[in-house]
């Protein structure tokens, strides 16, 4: 099967969190059957492109290089696509919160005061 | 009182009776059929998912509309601050629907057969696991999704829950007392923030106690008569490290459990970041850590405590746990045995995992169906003497066939290690040898090229094996040696009994001098050669031990990190010195003061020096 990789960097500064991964799994399942991995050098973790969990289970911070590896009919497609992702820092939302990261940190807490049991 | 250790831990709290319920005296754990809970599964989820689409139609509409309803209100939770945000939503949806999760969950209900309330709050946890190792804090502080997942989950499996976490919310904080949990309970109990968990009955191979462990509440089962003894708000210590709980529990006791929580706790704190690292003197000679595992061992915890393999499993616990209501306690079958051995094994590999057979008779009790345990236990005899560890199982083949097969047929991974307790006889190790010999040659060809033979070692407990170890060496793989018992027959003093309890003393000159005999006698130089016993936990001997030759030690897990923070922080010339300036004084009193001041004087500062205190009260 024809096997695409490549390198990118994780430019947005909070790190592959919960939004950035819903982004990439969601490009992922608009190209199947094709699969994609994701392999975090920095942690040396891997993790699949069609699972949330896994790709938050990198741990991958600002900064850290993951290694995109695409298969299958599309693969090139699908591997550009999540690329682009990654090179625009996955985008729109973020850049409301980037001034404001503690803000949004601490929003999280109240937030997990709320859940927690 | 005593009972089954199920889950570790040290803590000292108030009681309180979980309200005896008729169906709680039954209790019978009824365990479906992996398909049916499989489709319970699959069937929450997918209500979870309608429940995160009505949200989202919802929000998109009138937000406010939501908080009318309280059913709605953990719903809503995440609403309150997220509601223009269909991201947050999306990624709720893609939790629930996420393949590793539903992987994790299957395979927990197909090859563990675990119920699929059970198997969720399993899931979740390991994945918390995983998330919690990270380094990025706000990776970290993202689980959170992952609550509120886990709670869609678990109302859509069962409504009923939420109603019994809230009659339950009382025991918050408390040690709680009840008959014999259910899987479903422990995760309620887990749910309120219970502190510790006492049951009458239970074994430790029940879900419940598996989940016990997963969530780290401190549990003790088997605890037989705490329902009646025990009342609401009364203080207790439950020591689930050596299963017992003391009700009432005077102040200088309840000052030295809490000095030790203490010091457990900062050892936590303060050398676990090093524990990991191999434990290697200053002048770089490796000491090999290894952990003494009980009822509660779970692969996990002791490695993360630093281990490097398991020295020593004791396996009483897993003939004597079977305690259930109908009366038939039972010697464990040989699946049960070689499951709980495979999942250890597995776990600990490459590491060694020393499986030491059942060792009982003398002060150990029997095994209850056993006829010898219905003439009353222990000790028969009145003595920690007769027919005790190898003698029995010798006597009873029939239960040391089934270990030895259960051992045999566990050992896929070829680090598995048959240890023979109180050993006093060469012909004893050869007898067991050739039992492994023919239940090795009566399985199945097929079967066996999946296999390792396991290695066989026995324990230097007794003073005949001291004086024979030449011969014991040459007979095995390894050698373990128990300092505990060691002491008792070299000082001849029964640690039982009150009046001469005083006399019982590891660092008697007496026992020292014979631990250093046992050193020097080693044959060959790669025999393997582990001290185990509580002398090896105990940081006031590390130095002493290493200057007199020793090269493995088996702890317990709790101690390891700082035990290793010891061996990084000595000298082996300091060591020799001390070992044979220690070995020429006359006491045991001399001795101890001696290793305090030094103890003290090198090591105390790195962690405390409180456990001096500890010992002193």
């Amino acid at each position: 099967m024809v096997e695409y990789k490549t390198r990118v960097r994780v430019l947005n500064p909070l790190g592959l969190h919960a939004r950035p991964g819903v982004s990439i799994v969601k490009c992922a399942q608009d190209h199947r059957p094709s699969e994609l991995e994701l392999r975090c050098l920095s942690t040396n973790s891997r993790a699949l492109g069609h699972s949330l969990l896994s790709i938050l289970s990198l741990g991958a911070a600002r900064d850290s290089e993951i290694e995109l590896i695409t298969r299958g009919p599309r693969a090139d497609e699908l591997l550009k696509a999540v690329k682009h992702l990654f090179d625009t820092g996955f985008a729109v939302t973020e850049g409301v919160h980037e001034g404001d990261n503690e803000d949004l940190v601490a929003g999280n807490r109240n937030f997990e005061r709320l859940g927690s049991r | 009182m005593q009972g089954i250790a199920i889950s570790s831990g040290l803590v000292v709290g108030r009681l309180a009776q979980v309200a005896r319920s008729s169906n709680d005296v039954k209790a019978p754990l009824v365990i479906h059929s992996p398909d049916t809970e499989w489709q319970k599964y699959s069937d929450a989820q997918r209500k979870a998912l309608q429940e995160i689409e009505h949200l989202r139609s919802q929000t998109n509409q009138h937000p406010e509309a939501m908080t009318d309803s309280p059913d709605d209100a953990r719903v809503s939770r995440f609403v309150e601050k997220d509601s223009q945000d269909s991201e947050v939503i999306d990624s709720y949806q893609l939790l629930l629907a996420d393949e590793v999760l539903t992987d994790k969950v299957r395979s927990l209900v197909f090859r563990e057969s675990l119920d699929a309330t059970s198997a969720v709050i399993q899931a979740f946890q390991d994945v918390r696991n995983v998330v919690r190792s990270m380094e990025n804090q706000y990776l970290r502080e993202k689980t959170l999704d992952l609550d509120a997942c886990e709670d869609l989950l678990l109302s859509a499996l069962n409504t009923s829950d939420t109603l019994k976490q809230k009659q339950w919310s009382h025991l918050k904080g408390r040690i709680v007392v009840i008959h014999h949990p259910t899987p479903q309970d422990i995760i309620r109990l887990y749910q309120v923030g219970v502190s510790g968990i006492v049951a009458e009955c239970g074994s430790h191979l029940s879900h419940a106690a598996i989940l016990a462990r997963s969530f780290n509440i401190p549990t003790l089962f088997s605890a037989s008569g705490i329902q009646t003894s025990g009342r609401n708000g009364q203080k207790v210590i439950l020591d689930a490290d050596n299963g017992t709980i003391t009700l009432n529990p005077s102040r200088s006791e309840q000052r030295k459990a809490e000095a030790r929580r203490a010091v457990e706790l900062m050892i936590m704190q303060k050398l676990k970041s090093g524990a990991l690292e191999a434990g290697r003197t200053r002048e770089g000679s490796r000491i090999v850590i290894l952990a003494n595992a009980d009822g509660p061992a779970s692969g996990k915890t002791i490695l993360s405590c630093g281990a490097e393999g398991i020295g020593l499993l004791r396996t009483e616990f897993l003939h004597v746990s079977e305690t259930d209501n109908n009366g038939t306690p039972e010697t464990p079958p040989e699946s049960h045995l070689e499951y709980f051995f495979k999942v250890l094994a597995e776990s600990m590999q490459p590491d060694w995992t020393t499986v030491r057979l059942l060792d009982c008779g003398g002060d150990k009790p029997f095994p209850k169906n056993h006829e010898l345990s219905k003439a009353g236990t222990p000790p028969l005899s009145g003595s920690v003497f007769g027919l005790r560890g190898i003698r029995f199982l010798l006597a009873e083949q029939k239960i040391l066939e089934t270990q030895l097969r259960a051992i045999v047929r566990a050992n896929v991974f070829g680090n598995i290690r048959i240890l023979l307790p109180y050993v006093t006889d060469v012909r004893e190790i050869q007898q067991v040898k050739v039992m492994l010999q023919s239940v090795w040659a009566n399985l199945p060809e097929k079967e066996r090229e999946s296999l390792h033979f396991p290695k066989l070692g026995a324990m230097i407990e007794t003073p005949a094996a001291v004086l024979m170890l030449d011969h014991f060496s040459s007979e095995c793989d390894f050698l373990s040696i128990g300092s505990n018992d060691l002491t008792q027959h070299i000082l001849c003093v029964e640690r039982g009994q009150p009046e001469t309890a005083d006399l019982f003393n590891t660092f008697h000159p007496a026992v020292l001098r014979t631990l250093k005999q046992v050193v020097e006698t080693r044959t060959r130089p790669d025999l393997h050669m582990c001290l185990c016993g509580e002398l090896a936990s105990d940081p006031l001997a590390t130095e002493l031990l290493i200057g007199m030759g020793f090269q493995q030690l088996s702890c317990r897990p709790s101690t390891i990190p700082l035990i290793k923070a010891i061996i990084r922080n000595t000298n082996e010339d300091e060591a020799k010195k001390i070992a044979e300036h220690v070995l020429r004084m006359s006491s045991a009193d001399e001795i101890t003061d001696f290793l305090h001041r030094r103890y003290r004087k090198k090591h105390g500062s790195l962690a405390f020096s409180v456990h001096s205190t500890e010992r002193a009260s």
